[in-house]
């Protein structure tokens, strides 16, 4: 039996997305929760396919999660057998931090292409490549395929990789290029738990341990995997540590329903939720307290509810000439003042007649003003 | 001048026939007197023969044969076809008249020197562009017209490898030294490394918010026939959809909307079909789109050489690209020639390569009536066409009777060879047989653009990748020895 867990994400949130600081508890204790689960199965070895940590530099607590969780399977006996998503990977070259595991002897890093034998199984890994190295990752899937034959036992191929034929076109490979020959596929990188036979042989992903994006599937779990018959069977175990998340859209009408719904609904934990209301006037600091208590809050907005054909744009045209007697009349406060400004003495200094101006101004002041050229000067 | 042959036979001001004492290549430019003046010939056809060695004979009789025609040279009959190219005096002072009387039959024919060839062939003057040399004289320079090019158009018709591109870069390159403003639709991405100073790369993209429903039906790949799904696509493209910031988004919310509450199963299909074909395209010719694109001709920048890259392009999306920016420049120049303001105050040359795909003969595409109309009025406007092509045949015909200037070489189709000399009456029987053998870079140069019809040798541009096949075993090869990979170097174990 092989207990497979990837994605575990250790140390989400915390220094990432403070508000959420207590679901990375909760991230790192599904973790725990798997190690546990595998423990009480009695799994002869656990694979991680990888994203082992949510960030490369992580804080101390993800990597004492981490090392307490492989000790405990080691005081158990069961080997724990890793290989590296892009999660674990600095973008600086240095020694990847879940590699402390290997090197303190509690772990064993499967990410380098060559097999090892376990248990009577023979497992083989690769660690994540980026697409950009694509034409690497299938030259070393194709030497693996080469000497798959000449491996004993039931073989198993961890990888951090997503598959084309499943997840689309951001992926790096496609089904043709996964070597066949192996019994056993434990993937890793997409975070819904995800099966499909290749032959007689079976292709998992058991999803992320917990969620780290408000687009994870809400349950998440791990893989027990039996691979003791002809066929391998694998068995997801939902983990209960996980943090009910909460997504919902509601129209401002029947808010009031909803919200009551949201306050009677009961939750081992209180679950984290984004919500979007659709429609005006509504007061989103009352909404808040009233779900404050009972949710983590981590998104609530309202939004413009679109109208049957929505008016884009000006209903009239913008009159330059009205928006500048607006201004000047804030400025100058006279209306005839503004109309000579806006009017003539406008027009004969933007044709540039400065001496013709300094008449008219002139002019036009003797005039309001009564005084004769030359008399108040 | 040393004559080369006696005039023979019926002798016509514009053609006459000779004997000749040695072979004269075909190309080669003789001179013989009229009454008229010096008149200047090119030797359009050229024959060899043995009476002797006529027959058909068996292999002995032929060893004969060949003896007896050696020692007899009265057996070796060398006669040639020659086409008038005018009266030299006046071919030097740039018009082209023909005698009016021909030669006497008996008169000598010459070899024309260089310095008269000079004279004709090689004009200078800031209008005159050098292109190349005469294939037969290699001393004389061959200089053709720009004027003629901006106002009267130019077709480079050629097979593939003969030097079509070679020929449009160096055009490129001279307007470039002038400062002139050119757009070369750059179909293959040939154009990109030339070696112009004033060369601008341009990756042209369409914004769908100014196409028309039809355009851009056409751009996303709905197929031609699809009516219903073209009729819907125009129904929602209305103002709202048009001037929505997220475009796409809004475009496709009127789909789904329809896809999922449409009156009839046909109506929720078709919006479902179209939602697929959206998805599709921006999945596959995403970066062609762009919502903040300006209209095209503020892509394109005045006084420079254009390229724009439509590699990524297919054909019906090449085909509205070139016919929006054509209908562009040319009310462009209107406004320009009236005194407007207008973004390209001075001539504009578009250049298209694979012209035969934006105006096939026998169809209309998107382009086909724009180009007509600018090859039809561009010059009053100073808007030109070069039109590029290596099967002419499929060229629209009536579009490349309009152009004024023809740069032919190496066309092996008979269809097309005809066709160059239905277009062109310059280009003759004789000297239309002798296409196919034009080696690479080797180019006959007929109409307004050059005095008189050469056959030329044209210099190569640098930095041109194009002529030049790809080398493939030396790309594997590079290929090999990539770079390393990126995520092993990061991880140090």
């Amino acid at each position: 039996m092989v207990g497979h867990i990837s994605d575990t994400h250790l140390g989400a949130f915390v220094g990432r997305d403070e508000e959420l600081r207590e679901v990375g508890e909760d991230v790192n204790e599904a973790f725990l929760e798997a190690v546990e689960l595998f423990i009480r199965e009695r799994v002869d070895i656990v694979i991680h396919s990888g994203d082992i940590l949510d960030v490369p530099r992580p804080y101390g607590d993800a990597l004492k999660v981490l090392l307490s969780g492989v000790r405990k399977l080691r005081e158990k006996g069961i080997p724990f057998l890793f290989t590296l998503g892009e999660h674990d990977v600095s973008p600086i070259p240095s020694m990847p931090y879940p590699h402390l595991a290997h090197l303190l002897g509690l772990a064993e890093y499967v990410g380098d292409g060559a097999p090892r034998e376990v248990k009577g199984l023979t497992v083989v890994g690769l660690h994540k490549y980026k697409k950009i190295d694509r034409e690497h990752l299938v030259e070393r899937l194709e030497s693996i395929g080469s000497r798959v034959g000449s491996l004993s036992g039931k073989k198993v191929l961890v990888l951090h990789q997503a598959i084309k034929e499943a997840f689309g076109p951001g992926s790096e490979l496609t089904v043709s290029e996964i070597p066949r020959g192996f019994n056993y596929y434990a993937m890793g990188h997409i975070h819904s738990h995800f099966e499909t036979r290749l032959g007689k042989a079976l292709l998992a992903y058991p999803g992320t341990s917990h969620w780290t994006d408000v687009d994870d599937p809400d349950e998440c779990g791990a893989l027990i995997v039996d691979l003791s018959g002809d066929e391998p069977q694998a068995h997801w175990v939902k983990l209960e540590s996980v943090r009910p998340k909460v997504r919902i859209e509601v129209d401002a009408r029947d808010l009031e329903k909803k919200l009551r719904e949201l306050v009677e609904r009961e939750s081992r934990k209180r679950p984290v939720l984004w919500m979007e209301v659709e429609g005006e006037g509504i007061d989103l600091r009352a909404v808040e307290s009233r779900l404050a208590q009972k949710y983590v809050i981590r998104k609530l907005v309202l939004r413009q509810k679109p109208k049957g054909g929505v008016e884009l744009g000006h209903k009239e045209e913008l009159d330059i000439d009205a928006e500048l007697r607006r201004l000047a009349m804030n400025a100058i406060g006279d209306e005839e003042v503004v109309e000579y400004a806006l009017g003539e003495l406008l027009r004969l200094l933007s044709e540039g007649k400065a001496e013709e101006a300094v008449r008219s101004l002139w002019e036009f002041w003797r005039k309001r003003y009564g005084m004769e050229s030359g008399e108040g000067a | 001048m040393r004559e080369v042959g006696i005039i023979l036979g019926f002798v016509r001001p514009e053609r006459i026939e000779f004997t000749a004492r040695e072979t004269v290549r075909v190309g080669e430019y003789l001179v013989a007197n009229t009454e008229d003046g010096p008149v200047l010939y090119m030797v359009d056809d050229f024959q060899s023969v043995s009476t002797l060695l006529l027959k058909e004979m068996d292999y002995v009789t032929a060893e004969e044969a060949r003896r007896a025609s050696e020692v007899n040279p009265r057996d070796r009959m060398r006669t040639g076809v020659a086409r008038a190219i005018g009266l030299i005096e006046e071919l030097k002072r740039g018009r082209r008249i023909y005698p009016t009387v021909p030669p006497e039959p008996g008169d000598s024919v010459a070899l024309a020197d260089d310095g008269i060839l000079s004279e004709v062939y090689c004009q200078s003057g800031e209008r005159w562009a050098e292109v190349g040399r005469l294939l037969r004289r290699r001393n004389v320079r061959v200089s053709v017209d720009l004027n003629a090019i901006a106002s009267r158009h130019l077709a480079i018709l050629a097979a593939t490898g003969k030097g079509k591109s070679n020929f449009l870069a160096l055009l490129a390159k001279r307007v470039a030294e002038r400062n002139g403003t050119m757009v070369v639709i750059d179909y293959h991405s040939e154009y990109r490394d030339l070696k112009i100073s004033r060369l601008k790369e341009v990756a042209p993209r369409l914004n769908p918010r100014l196409l028309s429903a039809e355009e851009l039906a056409d751009v996303i790949g709905v197929r031609e026939r699809a009516e219903r799904q073209r009729a819907m696509l125009g129904k929602l493209l209305d103002e709202r959809v048009r001037k929505a910031e997220d475009f796409w988004g809004e475009l496709k919310r009127g789909l789904e909307m329809i896809a999922e509450n449409g009156e009839n199963a046909q109506e929720r299909y078709t919006a479902r079909r179209l939602l697929d074909i959206v998805d599709r395209a921006l999945r596959i010719w995403g970066p062609i789109f762009d919502l903040k694109a300006r209209s095209l001709i503020d892509q394109v920048h005045p006084n420079r050489v254009n390229v724009l890259d439509v590699s990524e392009f297919t054909e019906g999306q090449a085909q509205v690209l070139v016919s929006r920016l054509l209908e562009e420049l040319l009310e462009d120049r209107k406004d320009a020639v009236k005194g407007y303001e207008a973004r390209f105050d001075s001539p504009v040359i578009v250049a298209i390569e694979e012209a035969h795909v934006f105006v096939p003969s026998g169809e209309s595409t998107y382009c086909s009536e724009i180009v007509s109309k600018v090859a039809r009025e561009g010059r009053k406007f100073g808007l030109s066409l070069i039109l590029v092509s290596q099967r002419p045949s499929r060229l629209n015909a009536d579009v490349v009777s309009q152009m004024g200037s023809f740069t032919i070489s190496g066309l092996t189709h008979p269809a097309d060879q005809n066709f160059v000399k239905e277009v062109t009456d310059e280009v003759t029987e004789e000297l239309g047989a002798s296409l196919p053998s034009l080696n690479p870079g080797e180019m006959i140069l007929v109409g307004s653009f050059v005095r008189a019809p050469a056959l030329i040798k044209a210099d190569l541009v640098e930095g041109k990748r194009v002529g030049k096949d790809i080398d493939a075993v030396s790309e594997w090869k590079k290929a090999e020895s990539k770079r390393p990979p990126i995520s092993e170097e990061l991880i140090r174990l």
